[in-house]
């Protein structure tokens, strides 16, 4: 075989016993599925334990995985939901996540090396992505942010592309109300 | 069937396109290294087993064979001993009152098993709660750290970074136990979650545990 093998190829010589072929995998794939936890629940805390409490279950399932989807859109599904889940059964999940952000360390961190006027632009967003509802916060994130068409996360979330459509609609229209506002108090 | 949020599909003015720029603009937060470090020896303690399975496959029905031998032999010279090997359905963890951190553990451990017959069982109101109340709670808590053992563990209820904690030494069937698999897990170790929080592989613990000649 020349080249690297394929995601399909590695999830299947790690059924087979290759001890490493599980962590290549995921070593392949581990900063955008980092990406994706780390916004949806907004601090690197509780996205290290999405994305461990993901894999591990991706790696515990594996078996049952029927290559129905592409390896990555499986991975992906896992740490989505286990992000999903993760705030639903936090009592007080909204609050924990703005507070966390309210200082802006945590979005200043994820955004190094930019130009004073982009880091503030970026963090405004950013805050103001996490204070969307959770289901346009996960929509708007999944096809704005990482590019997935709303086909895709249609099939990540199990819910219809339209479904996905309208939630980015209505995220996208309460970001730029959002960023009015911030903008407008900003110039007074 | 027409989809009911297509209505929206298309209801994108002029401030949102320029949201949904900004937004694909945004770079991706990185994975810091110490948890890219903490994933990847999380998903290797949760593969060790199977690992271990692989390689040591052909070793695996002797070293039961030898396991079981041990433990007879302990059931029959070591009355009432705390052995490592021994057979009880009762967990029976002790209480070594040890403070165990990353860099006294591999110390610590052999230590425990030195003097495992002189140190107390923990009480009733220590497991209380705690998944060593019962042998199902124990086999549930390592099935979670992905370690099913024939042998069953030592327990120490301790404490861990000044925490409490419950620390596993498994002893290696490939080995015979000359080595342990020593797990530190919070008190609550289950399947679904076994609050894992730290690994040490491989701690020398044969002179310790004085397995039967």
């Amino acid at each position: 075989m020349t080249g690297s093998p394929s995601d399909e190829e590695l999830l299947a010589a790690h059924l087979e016993g290759d001890p490493q072929a599980f962590t290549e995998l995921i070593t392949r794939h581990q900063q955008r599925l980092w990406a994706i936890a780390y916004r949806t629940l907004g601090n690197a805390s509780d996205a290290e334990d999405a994305l461990q409490e993901g894999l591990i279950k991706a790696l515990r399932s594996a078996a049952s995985f029927r290559g129905e989807a592409a390896v990555t859109s499986w991975l992906h599904r896992i740490v989505v939901n286990t992000a999903i889940d993760r705030i639903r059964s936090q009592r007080n999940g909204a609050q924990e996540v703005v507070d966390t952000l309210a200082d802006g360390s945590e979005v200043e961190r994820a955004t190094p090396g930019n130009a004073q006027g982009n880091v503030e632009l970026r963090i405004m967003l950013e805050q103001a992505l996490h204070e969307l509802p959770l289901d346009q916060r996960v929509a708007v994130i999944l096809v704005d942010v990482e590019g997935y068409s709303p086909a895709e996360v249609a099939e990540l979330l199990n819910i219809p592309a339209g479904t996905v459509k309208s939630r980015c609609a209505r995220g996208r229209r309460r970001l730029a109300a959002r960023l009015s506002d911030e903008q407008f108090n900003r110039d007074r | 069937m027409p989809d009911p949020g297509d209505h929206l599909a298309g209801a994108d003015d002029a401030e949102s396109m320029q949201v949904r720029q900004l937004l694909r603009s945004l770079p991706p937060p990185q994975i810091p290294t110490d948890v890219a470090d903490r994933l990847y020896r999380r998903l290797q303690v949760e593969l060790l087993p199977r690992q271990r399975v692989a390689r040591a496959r052909v070793l695996a029905t002797a070293a039961a064979v030898l396991l079981l031998l041990a433990a007879a032999t302990v059931a029959s010279g070591y009355r009432g001993s705390k052995s490592m090997v021994r057979a009880e359905a009762d967990p029976a963890p002790v209480a070594s009152g040890f403070s165990y951190s990353a860099d006294t553990i591999a110390i610590l451990v052999p230590q425990l098993l030195a003097e495992i017959d002189s140190i107390p069982l923990a009480d009733l109101w220590q497991r209380e709660g705690t998944f060593t109340h019962s042998s199902a709670g124990v086999d549930s808590c390592m099935t979670g750290i992905g370690t099913k053992s024939e042998a069953q563990p030592v327990i120490d209820l301790a404490n861990y970074d000044d925490n409490p904690a419950a620390i596993l030494v498994i002893p290696d069937q490939a080995t015979n136990g000359e080595v342990s698999q020593v797990y530190v897990v919070g008190l609550k170790c289950s399947y679904d979650d076994p609050e894992l929080k730290a690994f040490v592989p491989d701690v020398p613990t044969a002179l310790a545990v004085g397995f039967p000649e």
